[in-house]
């Protein structure tokens, strides 16, 4: 029998807002608060501004000549959020007592009893996000032609996070402040109606957006799964065993060794007298090192196709990304060492046979663990894709004919989602996490195809 | 009109500033923001009295055969740990796939995995009892109780702890005393303060760590001694304590200690008789249990219990598919007056069509077997006296040392931690040790004519003779109770597979194995997750 506990969360906020408005061209507004939250223990209280303004740039006098601007804004605000929200341990759920050390029930034989279940930390505060935003939208040509055009940067600083720490502590994480990053990037949007003809016309949306992020301050750098986070660097830089390849001569998998120096640098590469970067065939001695590769795309976006002929009506809907890498787990579980009974990636054909032969695959040895390392760059894939997300087709009878059978519309449509994804591997889903370690054993989404008729009388 | 906005925005701010400072000095009472969860307390509370002390010393009697930790995983306290450290060892040996449960273990592939749960879980659990005991030490230091019986219990049991915890990770992470070089071997992390800062320690030497344990079972034994009584088998009394420190004493060699703790220690625990040796060895009310866990149906951990990794009857894929069978020339070399020949079936019918060996699944396979009725019925035999189901497969040699209390279920069994047999072995260890070979030879005596009313003591003249025969006691007595490892290091032995009845194929490295003092793979890595978050290690710091 599980018990669900009774959630207990309290929150206590203070707020005011300016907002001022002249003439209908400049736009300016204010706020500030303060919140008070029953997570944190000894210090409740955050207080977060925020001020934004834009200016209607169409509406001055000056732009009365210029007729083919229908709509030009130019704004930017600047705001602070507190978050006092931390999952707990497993990710599942959040945790409304993170700052509490605490004992949980653990009965034995009948007998009460209680265990240590959470470190806590009574210094926790609030995480305080500032975000910055600066962007130009406008509508041409009659509004044929919109869109717009945004630079943003999100700053985390006291970042609320579950660090791990050495299990030698009798827990295996504790919730910190630990420290800055921000995210940063550009948005792009385009709205075009390129053909606009009595019997046909066709819509054009193009999105794209970047994204950067970056480690601004870290006290404690610390691994946690296949990211370590560390100053000046991205919380999606992996860090892993790095695959050197096969050895010809018996098909050993090779790993590039890496050590730690006395101040606490890690990844350093060990060199031989050459100054060639060293290789073992043992993952324990090769260590882990940054091996410059993250997960994050250089651009991600869509492209959405609108067409109408006369009843017709096609709607095409296109993901895309380009850049960035995931740690393929999926394929990892498949291309291991031989273990019987477990399935294989068609890929092991290229396994290592004989001495001489040249392949990326070691050999197999069902019970060699070196051959197969998970946490290793052997399955970084490149995360680019396009995706036929959306397609729909539709038709529309003609009022005369509705009104003949008696129904005010008539509409046919057929429509498909998820159709194709075009990726770097087959049947892996890129999008799985912005993390880019798919699970390769859960489902990817639903290819789902639908007929239907809408009537509406 | 620029300064009329002004003066206009200038009114409307001021405005703002007067509601803002109007509001805020009323705010809620200041315990509004307090929250506290329904199921837990605070660890500020977990300490407050003696009572609520004794709670969190409960959660660890409970944390011996259960996991309760995040990230704890599936090995499940000592359930997992005590037949891992068999399989390890070769001495209980995997005869098919089952679920494939420690088959890792078996093969060699865990333990000397950085990244594997076994290596990480012995060391978390391990830990966590070491930071709750001392916890438990340190707060009641600080705190202004009135010394009773009762505390003196609680600071008894929780010294114990933090021994037994830091014997169990000195002796698996880091090179056997008797083997290494203990002053400048490194052993594990010392911590005795449990919090903050939570950035771990760097090795203390194996000589260190040892200290470390005697000064607590010590400290644990005087403050026992002035103790309560134990509530139950589940707490660690006076006798156990005596038992962890014979343990520790044995496993550095400390053999006089080992002789006068292990006797102490057996006080008022009689031996079996044959009839109670062979109930199962799953219940706390056996006389030889001393420390034990009664574990009931709702505190049960179904597919993650002791019987289920080691029992033939318990119904679970891991046990209907893989028999664990004893190493067939350890069998064969049981005298046949030892009524311990019962708990394992030599001619049991080889009825697993994916048995290693290749012989199983039917008569025709099966070379101790010609005709497929008589190897179904004995098959139909076996089930129907140690009350299997249909769907349990049996195997020659397989064990029905380790019994069901509800036969054929998955249902829960108690789990022995200690038993006075141990004792008795490590008594007789110790004095052949010290060259005592009367004194060994009358202790061993006592014990083994227990098993079998043929022993003759008179047999064993030289200490070469007795402590052959004490180990072959051992690997008899103790088989499956997760003693196997750590006794392979103390003797220095390796591992030799070649006429066991294990397969080459599946066991591959662990088929064999140099004995621990030249090979390094004995060693448990210490996992990665605290090489990568313990800032004072380092991969050179890991074991070699």
């Amino acid at each position: 029998m599980v018990v669900k506990p009774i959630i207990s969360y309290k929150l206590e906020g203070y707020f005011a807002r300016l907002n001022y408005n002249f003439n209908d061209k400049y736009y300016i507004s204010g706020s500030v608060r303060r919140d008070g939250s029953s997570v944190f223990t000894n210090n409740k209280w955050g207080t977060f501004y925020s001020v934004g303004a834009s200016w209607r740039i169409d509406q001055e006098g000056f732009m009365d000549n210029v007729s083919f601007i229908d709509n030009l804004k130019l704004r930017g605000s600047y705001g602070e959020v507190g978050n006092d929200n931390l999952l707990n341990n497993a990710g599942t759920a959040r945790n409304f007592f993170i700052s509490q050390g605490l004992y949980g029930i653990l009965p034995n034989a009948g007998t009460p009893g209680i265990f240590w279940s959470a470190t806590g930390n009574a210094d926790l505060r609030w995480e305080n996000s500032t975000n910055w935003d600066v962007a130009l939208e406008f509508g041409l040509f009659n509004n044929r032609l919109s869109g717009s055009f945004e630079f943003y940067k999100r700053i985390s600083s006291d970042l609320l996070y579950n660090v791990p720490i050495p299990a030698s502590e009798g827990q295996i994480e504790a919730p910190n402040n630990i420290g800055d990053m921000y995210n940063q990037g550009f948005e792009i949007g385009l709205n075009a109606r390129i053909v606009n003809s009595t019997n046909f016309s066709w819509d054009l949306g193009l999105q794209a957006s970047t994204l950067k992020n970056e480690i601004t301050s870290i006290p404690d750098p610390f691994v946690t799964g296949s990211k370590r986070w560390d100053v000046g660097r991205s919380r999606f830089d992996f860090f892993l065993y790095d695959f050197a390849g096969v050895d010809p001569s018996n098909g050993d998998a090779l790993y590039y060794m890496y050590e730690e120096d006395d101040d606490g640098n890690v990844g350093i590469p060990v060199l031989d007298e050459n100054g060639a970067h060293m290789v073992t065939n043992d993952w324990q001695d090769a260590g882990k090192g940054y091996i410059d590769s993250n997960t994050v795309p250089d651009v991600i976006g869509s492209i959405n196709n609108s067409f109408t002929y006369k009843n017709f009506n096609l709607n095409i809907l296109l993901t895309y990304q380009i850049g960035g890498q995931v740690i393929d787990y999926g394929y990892a579980d498949m291309m291991h060492e031989g273990d019987y009974g477990a399935s294989l990636h068609p890929d092991i054909m290229n396994a290592w046979k004989a001495p001489g032969d040249i392949t990326n695959v070691p050999r197999l040895q069902n019970g060699d663990q070196n051959l197969s390392q998970r946490l290793s760059s052997r399955w970084l894939t490149d995360a680019d894709f396009l995706a036929l997300r959306n397609v729909n087709l539709a038709y529309n009878l003609n009022k005369r004919v509705t009104e003949k059978i008696g129904v005010n519309n008539f509409r046919l449509f057929v429509s498909g989602e998820n159709l194709f994804m075009w990726s770097k591997r087959t049947g892996l889903d890129p999008q799985y996490n912005l993390a880019g370690t798919a699970a390769g054993n859960d489902y990817a989404p639903n290819r789902i195809i639908s007929f239907g008729v809408n009537v509406s009388f | 009109m620029k300064n009329k906005i002004l003066n206009k925005m200038k009114r409307k701010i001021y405005l703002v500033v007067l509601t803002m400072s109007l509001l805020f000095p009323y705010s809620c009472s200041d315990d509004y923001l307090e929250a506290v969860p329904t199921d837990a307390i605070s660890d500020g509370a977990a300490y407050a009295n003696v009572d609520n002390v004794a709670l969190v010393l409960n959660g660890l009697h409970r944390q011996m055969y259960v996991s309760a930790l995040q990230g704890g995983g599936t090995p499940n306290g000592e359930s997992y740990f005590m037949p891992a450290l068999d399989f390890i060892a070769g001495e209980v040996i995997h005869t098919g796939p089952g679920f494939n449960w420690m088959k890792g273990e078996a093969r060699w592939l865990s333990h000397t995995n950085a990244n594997s749960t076994i290596s990480f879980d012995f060391w978390f659990q391990r830990y966590h009892f070491v930071n709750i005991s001392s916890a438990i030490i340190n707060n009641i230091a600080s705190s202004n109780f009135t010394p009773t019986p009762k505390l003196n219990d609680i600071l008894g049991q929780a010294h114990a702890y933090r021994a037994w915890a830091y014997y169990r990770l000195v002796t698996t992470f880091a090179k056997g005393y008797l083997i290494g070089n203990p002053s400048t071997d490194p052993g594990v992390p010392l911590i005795l303060n449990q919090g903050a800062p939570l950035e771990g320690a760097p090795r203390a030497t194996v000589a260190e760590v040892y200290e470390q344990i005697e000064e607590d079972i010590d400290g644990a034994i005087e403050y026992l001694k002035k103790a309560s009584a134990p509530e139950n088998k589940s707490h660690i009394s006076l006798n156990t304590a005596y038992g962890i420190k014979a343990r520790i004493a044995l496993s550095k060699g400390d053999w006089s200690t080992a002789a006068s703790s292990a006797a102490l220690a057996r006080q008022g625990f009689p031996l079996f008789n044959e009839e109670q040796w062979h109930a199962g060895f799953n219940s706390v009310d056996l006389p030889e249990a001393m420390w034990a866990s009664r574990i009931i149906d709702t505190e049960s951990n179904f597919f993650a219990s002791y019987f289920y990794y080691i029992s033939f009857m318990f119904n679970g894929g891991e046990c209907r598919g893989n028999n664990k069978i004893i190493n067939i020339d350890l069998y064969n070399s049981i005298p046949s007056t030892d009524h311990r020949t019962k708990a394992w079936l030599p001619n049991a019918p080889n009825t697993n069509s994916a048995a290693y060996n290749g012989q199983g699944g039917s008569a025709a396979a099966d070379p101790n077997y010609d005709d497929e009725a008589t190897f179904q019925a004995a098959k139909a035999a076996i089930i129907a006296e140690f009350g299997a189901t249909s769907r349990h497969n049996t195997h020659p040699y397989m064990n029905v040392k380790f019994k069901q209390s509800r036969p054929g279920t998955n249902n829960p069994d108690d789990v022995i931690y200690m038993r006075s047999a141990e004792m008795y072995l490590i008594e007789a260890e110790a004095k052949a040790m010290l060259n005592d070979i009367t004194g060994a030879q009358n202790v061993l005596e006592a014990f083994a004519i227990t098993r079998d009313p043929a022993f003759d003591k008179t047999a064993f003249t030289t200490q070469a003779s007795l402590m052959e025969q004490i180990k072959f006691q051992r690997r008899v007595e103790l088989w499956g109770e997760g003693f196997a490892y750590h006794d392979k290091i103390r003797w220095d032995e390796g591992i030799d597979q070649t006429t066991s009845g294990a397969s080459l194929v599946i066991y591959g490295d662990a088929f064999i194995q140099d004995k621990p003092s030249t090979n390094d793979s004995w060693v448990f890595k210490i996992p990665q997750q605290e090489i990568d978050s313990n800032p004072f290690l380092t991969e050179s710091n890991q074991n070699p």
